[in-house]
């Protein structure tokens, strides 16, 4: 047991943290492919391990239900999104809807007299068809058709996708037209969206979207908090915090001339504070971290830091 | 635009025949009567041997209306293919310190890299032709060219370009070592107080007195960043605190491997406080996997049980405001540390106490007080002076620079001696 829980994972850790190390200077195919081969690995075990994070997550809203704790309904909702979610992008997929734009040329003596234009475009059940201008081309003023071979022709237009009722190559069809010049037109191929797709886009886009717009609020009563001048540094804070708003909306350059003969007296102090003494302080905090990274690597590598083996101090 | 759309498609289909058929041609020895361009190839240095480097003089020809074309093929007399074409004021060995560095004279040479040609599958020698047109479009003219040259691409065992990237790593981790050896001899070492962390009894202390649990959160990253295993190791010395106070810890996790550890390191903490029945794994749980979901998910958390104290340890993203923020409308005292600079202004604002930066990797072995981990921070601190002293012996070798007549090489040298490729 005590090799299997401290020395093994100590001397796993020793060896892959030297090799990754040494690995950083040596350009090598090799040498990239232990690098690739790790990072495959790191993906293999989190996507295994996600089966865990499952079982977690179902395992503890399953508990808040018994148990009937405080907001135990919200687990209803999570528990039930979480199976559709599953069994819906199991079924349909989640991935987003492909496109395909191409550009059919119909020559000149097709143009004039109509018939059809074989094209290299493929239809597949599932996809909608429609017209788009090519570029710098308007679309011709006649209709044009579509028919995949042993298919019904449908009328195509730029507004209303239609879809065929077979698979295979598309075939123009082509009224005659008295203009004589060859038309070009875009093809716009759309796949039909899947419900997991739709349920993705529609639900978890856009909640995500909401929560993190929220940041706008939270970051004006954070404000509010943090600029009352208390203490001297709170000051110093609130008055770089004023010059740096003034700065950057844009009345800044008409307040700027109450100040200062010039229009960007705000623009400009704005922009020093952040080119001088924010720079200054973020590198500093930068080369604190690194410093602090390759200590802790050291610690780690070498067995010195083991807390996180879950052996405490 | 206006003289394709003009151009008759018959017409454009034969020019364009006559095009590709010329690029498939095979090499055309050059033209005796034009200047001769003096090209060497070579196998790139420090590299994974897919590129061959080209290098030539400046030509007296070179002015913004002329251009290079670099051509490849898989043999002396095979089909070309164009692969570069720049203008003849651009691409110097000047512009690649990286291969040629900053501190030697350096001749005006163009500098091109391109990628070889592949035989089976593996690089193989590549031929290349060097071209020099003046003029634009269909009015160009070919007015210097190279003979054909070649070379063979080799895989490097050490990129070079890295060694002064290597000589400070070496320096740093040597420095680590020496005072992490020293502190074996002489534990007695000073550290300065750090609030923060002080602070972690005060709160553990205040969630017992409260009833109310502990949350504490790893951050936005899985465990394969070295931030994410700096708070996991505070969490161990948190956990042993909870579990010595009898309070409640939650630990909602972002990702399941860092949930994992976390169990295990919180159960072998209460085990450590001599408390291993009052472990409950199910209050270290995956809680979502994305950003905002996790976000609300832990919002949530914080609001219907109202947690006495919340960590925030570990890189954290476009969230720790948000977190932060409905944290303090609970109450909560709040200790966060963060290496992410963009966030730390928002956790110095909403939260009680902040680690800043390099505090949330120095936390485990403050905490711990072992004399090994105690010494690896004052071998931090001899990099930092390194590093403070290059900054000040840098800034006066180049305020002294600008007052001499010519740029010092050996300033060059040590101004350039901190830059990565």
């Amino acid at each position: 047991v005590t090799f299997w829980k401290r020395q093994l994972p100590g001397i796993l850790v020793f060896v892959v943290g030297i090799l990754l190390v040494v690995q950083y200077y040596i350009p090598h195919p090799w040498s990239s492919e232990v690098l690739g081969e790790s990072n495959r690995w790191v993906r293999i075990i989190q996507n295994a391990a996600l089966l865990l994070g499952v079982a977690s997550l179902v395992g503890n809203h399953y508990r808040k239900i018994a148990r009937k704790q405080a907001g135990f309904g919200y687990s209803y909702i999570a528990l039930f999104f979480f199976l559709a979610m599953v069994v819906f992008g199991f079924a349909t997929g989640i991935s987003a809807p492909r496109e395909i734009r191409e550009t059919v040329t119909i020559p000149a003596g097709i143009a004039t007299g109509g018939g059809e234009v074989p094209t290299d475009v493929d239809v597949e059940s599932g996809f909608a068809l429609s017209l788009m201008p090519a570029l710098g081309k308007p679309l011709p003023n006649v209709t044009l058709r579509g028919k995949v071979d042993g298919g019904q022709t449908v009328a195509l237009s730029d507004d209303t996708p239609v879809q065929l009722d077979a698979t295979g190559k598309l075939i123009l069809v082509v009224p005659p037209n008295t203009s004589g010049e060859p038309v070009t037109v875009g093809l716009f191929l759309k796949e039909d969206q899947s419900i997991g797709y739709w349920m993705f886009d529609t639900f978890k886009v856009s909640m995500e979207a909401s929560m993190y717009s929220l940041l706008a609020f939270f970051i004006s009563s954070a404000a509010f908090r943090a600029f009352r001048a208390r203490s001297i540094d709170a000051t110093i804070m609130l008055i770089a915090a004023i010059i740096m708003m003034i700065g950057r909306v844009s009345f800044g350059e008409m307040i700027s001339r109450i100040f200062s003969k010039s229009w960007l007296f705000f623009p400009k102090a704005c922009e020093w504070m952040l080119n001088v003494p924010v720079t200054a302080a973020k590198r500093a905090i930068f080369i604190g971290i690194a410093l602090s990274v390759i200590a802790l690597s050291i610690r780690i590598i070498f067995g010195l830091e083991r807390s996180y083996l879950g052996r405490g101090e | 635009m206006r003289v394709a759309s003009m151009m008759n498609p018959r017409a454009a289909v034969v020019m364009f025949s006559i095009l590709a058929l010329a690029a498939l041609a095979p090499l055309p020895a050059a033209t005796p009567a034009l200047p001769l361009i003096d090209v060497d190839a070579y196998d790139l240095p420090g590299d994974r041997g897919d590129a061959i480097a080209l290098s030539w003089p400046a030509q007296e020809r070179d002015q913004e209306q002329a251009q290079y074309v670099v051509s490849i093929a898989a043999s002396a007399d095979g089909p070309t293919t164009e692969v570069l074409r720049f203008n003849a004021t651009s691409r110097f060995e000047s512009d690649e310190p990286k291969y040629f560095g900053f501190g030697t004279p350096i001749e005006a040479r163009h500098f091109v890299i391109v990628e070889a040609v592949e035989k089976d599958g593996e690089p193989a020698e590549t031929f290349c032709k060097v071209v020099l047109y003046e003029g634009e479009g269909p009015e160009a003219v070919e007015v210097a060219a190279s003979p054909i040259v070649s070379a063979v691409p080799e895989p490097n065992w050490f990129a070079a370009h890295k060694t002064n990237n290597l000589i400070l790593a070496l320096l740093t981790s040597g420095f680590i070592l020496f005072f992490i050896q020293r502190a074996t001899k002489n534990p007695d070492i000073f550290i300065r107080k750090l609030a923060g962390l002080e602070a972690i009894d005060e709160a553990v202390g205040r969630a017992t007195e409260m009833g109310k649990p502990i949350l504490y959160l790893t951050g936005y990253h899985d465990i394969d960043r070295v931030s994410t295993m700096a708070s996991v190791n505070i969490l161990a010395h948190v956990a042993r605190k909870v579990a010595e106070f009898d309070s409640r810890l939650v630990v909602p996790n972002k990702w399941s491997i860092t949930m994992t550890v976390c169990q295990e390191v919180v159960k072998e903490a209460y085990t450590n406080a001599g408390r291993p029945d009052a472990y409950n794994p199910n209050e270290i749980y995956f809680i979502a996997g994305e950003q905002f979901s996790y976000t609300a998910a832990v919002d949530g958390v914080m609001v219907r049980e109202k947690p006495a104290a919340n960590f925030f340890l570990g890189t954290f993203a476009a969230e720790a405001l948000i977190l932060a923020e409905t944290g303090a409308s609970t109450g909560a005292i709040q200790i966060s540390g963060t290496d992410s600079t963009f966030q730390i202004p928002f956790f110095v604002v909403a939260c009680d106490y902040c680690l800043i930066g390099e505090e949330l990797y120095a936390a485990s072995a403050y905490l711990s007080r072992e004399p090994k981990l105690l010494g690896s921070l004052k071998g931090q601190d001899a990099g930092k002076f390194l590093v403070m002293a290059a900054l000040l012996i840098g800034t006066v070798l180049v305020t002294i620079n600008q007052l001499l007549p010519a740029e010092s090489l050996t300033l060059m040298w040590i101004k350039h001696f901190f830059t990565a490729f």
